[in-house]
């Protein structure tokens, strides 16, 4: 060994060294970006934080604002001024509030002033159920709130496509049988038809709107659908649609 | 094997100069099998050579924007190693411990097949070395600085440099004379 030259030993060394590899391990480069990025790591799941909160308000705030859709069968909604007050075929009332804003109750105040707006209309008859009275403040979302409800009773009218159907049957079979209600295609018409309703007949929530469609246009024992509608949340008891058919046990 | 496609340097150090992390971690893939060897022979064993790998490519990637270009991309990654492995050394002074040298003897005697595994022999060998010695041979003999350039890298005197790099060599000499003789012809031709 004492004979090798140190430059050439030290050359035999470099040698072993030239363009040598050695493999790193596979989570090498996710350790160092951790150590590259730790504040964009945390940036990140601030911004995904952030992002699942307004997801969270975003649903809560539709949810809710679905919600607050008045359930009533008339709506008043108040504001500062208005020349001709107006009935919306979805049941919403525009009244003035003006100087009567504090003198009456709210809703001896749209009572009344719903009526002076079915009178103005020709309509002579009072308003049948409740009335759901909205603040002044209410009133820029009117148009999204005749809307809303707008939607609410054509998905009660989902089942029509049948129903449609049927209508056209009973015209083929003769036009002694129509009743008024047998030409029903909109949903604006239903709505007016419910003002010349019975005042017997109570309709509390959608079941009751759906069962008082299918009473109109069928007319068997065993009716198309039927709702319960003993509480507010509507469940459907019974089909007779062709083949399918199923229905709650006839007492004996 | 290797999975990873060459891509060409300078493209991807347009791609790091961005700050595009795709670029980073190409040119990371690219370069660390080779900055792995070099970290190796700096230190004392795996781990600390990835830590020091790990040091060196944050600074790699936080300086690569001053980069102009002057000499090889890799030539310039690897002198930043170097000096973060001295930094690394200069950190861990007072916790340095010498591992005696016949420690691994009878593992490294086993395992020794220089045909294969002649880097990997003389890469543990040189690990082995106290820690001294082995940094002042690898900036001698792998880097080519001088004793002054040692001297003044480390604050050491010139006759310490010297004197520490004729230890490593008689240290690596003796202990490659102990392997089998035919292996050990091949090592000095």
């Amino acid at each position: 060994m004492q004979h090798i030259q140190d430059k050439d030993f030290d050359a035999q060394i470099r040698n072993q060294f030239e363009d040598a590899e050695l493999p790193v391990s596979s989570a090498s480069w996710g350790h160092l970006e951790k150590r590259l990025y730790p504040v964009s790591n945390k940036r990140n799941k601030a911004w995904w934080m952030a992002a699942a909160s307004i997801f969270l308000i975003a649903g809560f705030g539709l949810y809710f604002n679905q919600k607050q859709v008045p359930s009533a069968r008339h709506i008043a909604v108040l504001r500062p001024s208005v020349e001709l007050p107006a009935i919306d075929n979805a049941g919403v009332v525009v009244v003035e509030s003006g100087a009567a804003k504090g003198q009456y109750e709210a809703t001896e105040l749209s009572y009344l002033q719903a009526e002076k707006a079915q009178a103005e209309r020709g309509v002579h008859e009072p308003l049948e159920g409740d009335i759901a009275v909205l603040a002044e403040s209410d009133y820029p979302q009117v148009d999204n709130l005749i809307q809303a409800r707008k939607e609410i009773i054509l998905s009660a009218l989902q089942p029509t496509a049948d129903l449609a159907r049927l209508q056209d049957r009973e015209r083929l079979a003769g036009p002694a049988r129509l009743s008024p209600a047998a030409d029903i295609t909109h949903s604006d018409q239903v709505f007016e038809d419910l003002h010349d309703q019975s005042p017997n007949v109570g309709i509390n929530n959608i079941g009751d709107l759906v069962n008082y469609v299918v009473q109109k246009v069928d007319k068997r024992a065993d009716k198309m659908l039927e709702f319960k509608t003993d509480d507010d949340n509507s469940s459907l008891i019974a089909i007779n649609i062709g083949l399918l058919k199923f229905g709650r046990k006839k007492d004996n | 094997m290797k999975l990873t496609p060459k891509i060409d340097l300078d493209h991807l150090l347009t791609g790091c100069k961005a700050g595009d992390r795709k670029a980073q971690e190409l040119l990371y893939k690219q370069t660390a099998p080779k900055m792995m060897v070099l970290c190796m022979r700096y230190a004392r064993d795996r781990m600390e050579a990835e830590d020091v790998l790990q040091l060196g490519y944050i600074k790699v990637f936080g300086k690569i924007s001053a980069f102009n270009g002057t000499g090889s991309l890799e030539g310039w990654i690897r002198k930043i190693m170097v000096n973060t492995a001295i930094e690394s050394y200069r950190r861990n002074l007072r916790m340095m411990n010498i591992v005696p040298i016949t420690e691994n003897e009878e593992l490294l005697a086993a395992d020794f097949d220089f045909s294969k595994m002649g880097m990997q022999v003389l890469l543990q060998l040189i690990q082995l070395l106290p820690d001294g010695n082995r940094l002042v041979f690898n900036l001698y003999v792998m880097e080519g600085f001088s004793h002054q350039e040692i001297a003044d890298q480390l604050q050491i005197t010139v006759g310490a440099s010297k004197s520490q790099l004729s230890r490593a060599r008689a240290t690596l000499k003796q202990e490659i004379i102990k392997m089998e003789g035919t292996n050990y012809a091949t090592y000095t031709g």
